[in-house]
């Protein structure tokens, strides 16, 4: 009897276990089989032996390989079967793990509703994308108290002044149309100097002028035509020698009465000497007659 | 489980001498019988062998066929005879044409409910020690189960492996009742 328990002392619990996975060598598994018919101590460990490993397989304890020998060579009979079979019953039932693995069976039965593939969630994306744009649109356009509390100040875009555009020429004035919206103030520049200007007057009696200062100082010469006059016109302005500093075209007269046409030069051009302005009509090749307006700059 | 489930070409009076020979007290016959038949088919699952209970089932035929020529003449462990009588047996299977294994049943969520059941019943059925130890064994999982065990055997003032033997055992009382309590509700209508 002493005898036989000490046999059974030669196998170890991993043994047992690698009896039962039938992953013994040839000569171990001989000696393990006669004494598994002989010897009643081994016999009990074996059958104990069987529970663990199904509560291990059950459990998730055994490694890859044993969990295929276990599937493969141990659950081959119904007895085996019913023992995995009690050992996952005690593992849903004590396992604090058992609680987390409910979660996917209840989530694979909710899973559907969740699709997002489904249409219904198509639909119902669809609808709060179009209710978005149009709650954004109506509190845009009819409550914009609300975006300004919404937006924070530094993020909020500030009107801001837009330089006036700077025309060579003036505009009729009473033609344009009334506009009561207040234009931002315009970009602060130095008065021009205007000089007004008669083609009947020569060289030798023309005005003598002190162009302003100033990097942005411009002369405007308002030259006289025939009251009443309309059309497009050139302008030319040349030294005395005949070298031309400057062209505007499509001048018009302006005024309820045109009798004048106005010209802007820069000051900078403006040198000390003698200047003449030729005036040409560019819109009736009947009317091509050309003015000449003559100053000096001292 | 009756022994005689498990026969299917074996004569009652070749059984009944089978038992005989065993053991004079039928009953502990009975229980001879089945820790043979358990053997052979951890012995013969070991060895690989696809249909264990088959096999084994075609040992016990033979030898209880066979009883009445070695009854008087035998001497030796019972049980040993078996088991030479079971390599022949083997041998025979492993010459036969491999037979395809067999795919595994589906889930029977049925079965799975009946044997929670079951186990409710068994654990009411346990002393309060035994409940509240084996509930306690089977609570924690990896390293948890490693401390709680160490835990437990340190509070009862037992070694880890007294610990383990204890917790299998009333392990293997609630198996015992619920294949039992599995029978029972099987056999209701």
């Amino acid at each position: 009897m002493e005898n036989r328990q000490n046999h059974s002392q030669k196998f170890s619990d991993d043994s047992i276990r690698r009896f039962l996975l039938g992953e013994l060598q040839a000569t171990e598994q001989t000696l393990f089989e006669e004494q598994l018919f002989t010897n009643s101590e081994l016999e009990a460990r074996v059958r104990l032996a069987e529970f663990e490993l199904a509560d291990d397989y059950a459990f998730k304890r055994l490694s890859e390989p044993e969990t295929a020998s276990f599937r493969e060579k141990y659950l081959l009979t119904a007895d085996r079967n019913q023992k995995l079979n009690v050992s996952q019953a005690i593992r849903n039932r004590f396992t604090r793990e058992s609680v987390s693995e409910i979660k996917p069976a209840v989530y694979q039965r909710l899973a559907p509703w969740f699709d997002l593939r489904r249409p219904t969630w198509r639909y119902a994306f669809a609808s709060l994308v179009l209710i978005l744009i149009l709650a954004t649109v109506f509190l845009v356009t009819k409550e914009p108290q609300i975006v300004r509390r919404l937006i924070p100040e530094r993020f909020r875009s500030t009107p801001h002044a837009t330089p006036t555009p700077q025309l060579m020429n003036h505009s009729t004035g009473s033609s344009s149309p009334a506009h009561s919206e207040q234009s931002p103030p315009a970009v602060p520049h130095e008065s021009p100097l205007i000089v007004a200007l008669t083609s009947t007057i020569s060289l030798e009696q023309s005005p003598v002028i002190t162009p302003p200062a100033g990097e942005n100082a411009f002369v405007r010469f308002q030259l006289s035509i025939q009251e009443g006059a309309q059309g497009v016109y050139r302008a030319d302005l040349s030294t005395a020698s005949g070298e031309t500093l400057l062209t505007a075209e499509s001048l018009k007269p302006y005024g309820a009465k045109p009798s004048s046409v106005g010209f802007d030069v820069p000051a900078s051009t403006l040198k000390s000497g003698q200047y003449q302005i030729r005036l040409s009509r560019t819109d009736d090749p009947a009317k091509q007659e050309s003015s000449q307006y003559y100053f000096r700059v001292q | 489980m009756s022994p005689a489930k498990h026969l299917k070409d074996l004569r009652q009076e070749d059984f009944d001498r089978l038992l005989d020979w065993l053991d004079a007290d039928r009953e502990q016959a009975g229980v001879i019988y089945e820790r043979i038949r358990w053997r052979l088919v951890a012995i013969l699952a070991s060895r690989g062998c696809l249909t264990p209970e088959e096999v084994a089932d075609e040992t016990i035929d033979r030898v209880a066929r066979r009883v009445v020529d070695i009854r008087n003449t035998y001497t030796g462990d019972k049980a040993i005879y078996f088991l030479g009588v079971m390599n022949n047996v083997h041998h025979e299977y492993l010459r036969r044409p491999s037979l395809p294994r067999l795919v595994e049943p589906e889930e029977n969520i049925e079965a799975k409910e009946r044997t929670h059941r079951c186990l409710d019943q068994c654990l009411d059925k346990l002393a309060p020690y035994s409940r509240q130890l084996i509930e306690r064994y089977y609570t924690e999982n990896k390293q948890a189960k490693i401390d709680l065990r160490k835990r437990i055997a340190r509070e009862l003032g037992i070694k880890a492996t007294t610990l383990r033997l204890r917790a299998l055992r009333i392990r293997e009382k609630l198996q015992t009742c619920i294949e039992h309590c599995l029978e029972v509700s099987e056999a209701r209508p």
